[in-house]
């Protein structure tokens, strides 16, 4: 009796213990998967450390195109300053008739810069062989750049309100989904919500394929919403790369713009003297206003230093009286600026101006590579990892859609990781 | 006996893995709800200042090139003139500023002022200061640009953790009897966001 009566208390014993490890054991994670946590806190991790800063590989070769650019217009800009000190030596010892045959040369650097430019940006472009082409050639450049910033932004403004339209039915499809109490075993059970996306979708050429391959998985919601999500990718993708274009057009056209006015502070409309010894040189213009300030001196064969001497003794009188000698000398001083500032800085504006599109090319490219990659890489981990979980068989089409989540946090992780 | 006892604790033992279970995933539910509410809420910010920063930039932009350029003001009777911009104005107004303090320095001494040296440091300060004063009228549109394009970059990649983060939360409604996955998912979801959080900080 003593034996029996043990042997139930240990039977009962047992099942306390049994029922003890039952209810913690309920309250913890019960479907603990190891490789799915550390990857899961890898691709976090990553993340964190790809969200502290701009370590990212596009980012930093933007950064160093900047670098480059400034060190470039840097040396540039000194090589100027050489040229500009040159000039100036040679100012205050020349005589008036000399400064204007320098001048004359500035004018035909000017020129030449302004070609050397347009090389710079295309081998093939047109010379100029005057200042009224080149002024035309500017000014055509601009028609040009206004007509292609038009054009790009008509062609934002087509694609835009789509992509804005999928992804808003999308949403509200997605929201229907999660806020649904009952299950949903097909879209198509969201009725609304549905409906709406359809009528969206099918009117949209773009995203003709994704929708018929969407409609084709009638029985697995989850494959259905995946193809959805990489039409949406997809298409937002052709959208940053328009933004793109029109801020590279829109970029071009302000500096096209530029560039045209450039001239014509210096030369105006870019007429000359048709002959005789002044023949060649600007009629209008900061050029025009030198050569103007030059010519009132009377005699041309003095030397610049002699007459600014001879001019400031005259006017240290000049107080309390007419101030003839006091405004001569400070127009010729004024003329004298000018000239040199055309020789100096105004020559490297436009050098530098050629170096900046050249510059803008390729942080455009940069930019341009960086959506495509980013498209590539969102098609590359829904495609190819949702093809090996098909061929390993076996997977529900619930489990497949899981998979190509999984897949997509995996690139975005190994993207962080690359790109840190 | 000891049938009737058995069969009595593993019915007890099945009610709670269920009661529990069914607990669990509701909790999860309900926690992912607003986790995803969370990251909606999140998601409009981003937007909101991506919007705000490209809109500040245009209107900046915009502002300055009128300043610079000059813009067509209308005339009642007659064809739209040609207002020159800051650039032009000032540009012009410093040169001739620097001419006339130059002249005056020398008329005021000519001897000691009217010379080589002191011609050519006027020449070149007029250049140095005028193409300072131009790029401080222009500034560096690239840099501005760059700049700009920069901080929405790193905006957008921290929309797209996000949309990450919403899509997972998003399986919780799609697949709710996967407890494995939901579990999963949740987890890396909620420690992503907060994550995230901490980054942006």
């Amino acid at each position: 009796m003593k034996q029996k009566s043990s042997k139930r208390l240990i039977l009962f014993g047992c099942q306390i213990v049994l029922l003890l490890a039952v209810i913690p054991a309920a309250g913890q994670i019960r479907l603990h998967d190891p490789a799915s946590d550390e990857l899961a806190k890898k691709t976090r991790d990553a993340f964190a450390e790809f969200s502290k800063g701009d370590a990212n590989v596009f980012e930093t070769m933007l950064s160093n195109t900047m670098s480059l650019k400034e060190a470039t217009l840097a040396q540039l800009y000194d090589l100027n300053r050489q040229g500009t000190r040159d000039a100036v030596n040679l100012v205050p010892v020349q005589t008036w008739k000399q400064l204007r045959g320098r001048v004359k040369k500035t004018q035909d650097d000017f020129l030449l810069a302004y070609n050397a430019a347009r090389t710079i940006l295309d081998e093939k472009a047109a010379q100029a062989p005057d200042l009224k082409a080149a002024l035309k050639l500017a000014q055509d450049e601009l028609t040009a750049l206004n007509t292609k910033r038009t054009q790009k932004a008509a062609e934002l403004d087509a694609e835009q309100p789509d992509l804005k339209k999928l992804k808003d039915s999308l949403d509200k499809l997605k929201d229907a989904l999660v806020l649904s109490s009952k299950p949903v075993n097909r879209l198509s059970d969201l009725e609304i919500e549905f409906n709406n996306l359809k009528s969206v979708w099918a009117g949209i050429a773009s995203v003709k394929e994704f929708w018929e391959a969407a409609q084709k998985s009638t029985n697995a919601p989850g494959l259905q919403l995946t193809i959805l999500d990489v039409a949406v990718t997809h298409q937002q993708a052709k959208v940053d790369r328009l933004k793109l274009d029109l801020e590279e057009a829109d970029a071009a056209q302000k500096r096209g713009a530029r560039i045209a006015q450039r001239l014509q502070v210096v030369w105006f409309q870019g007429e000359v003297e048709a002959g005789g010894p002044t023949k060649g040189e600007a009629k209008a213009g900061l050029f025009g206003q030198v050569y103007k300030g030059i010519g009132s001196v009377a005699d041309q064969d003095e030397r610049v230093l002699v007459t600014i001497g001879k001019l400031a003794k005259e006017a240290e009188d000049e107080v309390g009286t007419k101030l003839d000698a006091t405004m001569k000398l400070r127009n010729l001083l004024d003329i004298l600026g000018r000239y040199t500032t055309l020789a100096g800085y105004q020559k490297y504006l436009l050098l530098s101006d050629a170096i900046e599109a050249g510059v803008d090319t390729h942080l455009f490219s940069i930019r341009r590579s960086a959506i495509n990659t980013r498209d590539r890489e969102m098609l590359v981990s829904y495609g190819l990892d949702g093809l090996a979980a098909y061929h390993a068989g076996g997977l529900r089409p619930e489990q497949i859609a899981n998979f190509f989540r999984a897949a997509q946090s995996i690139a975005l992780g190994v993207l962080a990781w690359r790109e840190e | 006996m000891k049938i009737k006892t058995l069969t009595l604790t593993v019915l007890i033992a099945l009610g709670s893995f269920s009661s529990f279970g069914c607990g669990g995933e509701e909790a999860a539910r309900q926690v992912a709800l607003q986790l995803r509410a969370s990251v909606i809420e999140d998601e409009k910010l981003i937007d909101a200042n991506i919007a705000t920063q490209t809109a500040f930039y245009e209107k900046q932009r915009t502002e300055i090139e009128k300043s610079r350029v000059g813009q067509l003001m209308p005339q009642p009777d007659g064809d739209p003139v040609l207002v020159p911009g800051a650039i032009v104005f000032r540009l012009d107004g410093e040169r001739r500023l620097r001419s006339a303090e130059a002249a005056t320095a020398m008329s005021l001494n000519p001897g000691q002022e009217a010379r080589l040296s002191n011609l050519m440091h006027y020449l070149l300060e007029t250049n140095d200061r005028e193409y300072e004063l131009w790029n401080k009228l222009y500034e560096d549109d690239q840099k501005a640009r760059e700049d700009l394009k920069s901080k929405i970059a790193k905006l957008q990649r921290q929309k797209k953790v996000l949309t990450q983060v919403k899509e997972n939360l998003n399986q919780l409604a799609l697949a709710p009897n996967r407890k494995k996955r939901a579990r999963a998912l949740l987890l890396f979801s909620r420690e992503t966001f907060v994550a995230l959080k901490k980054s942006g900080q």
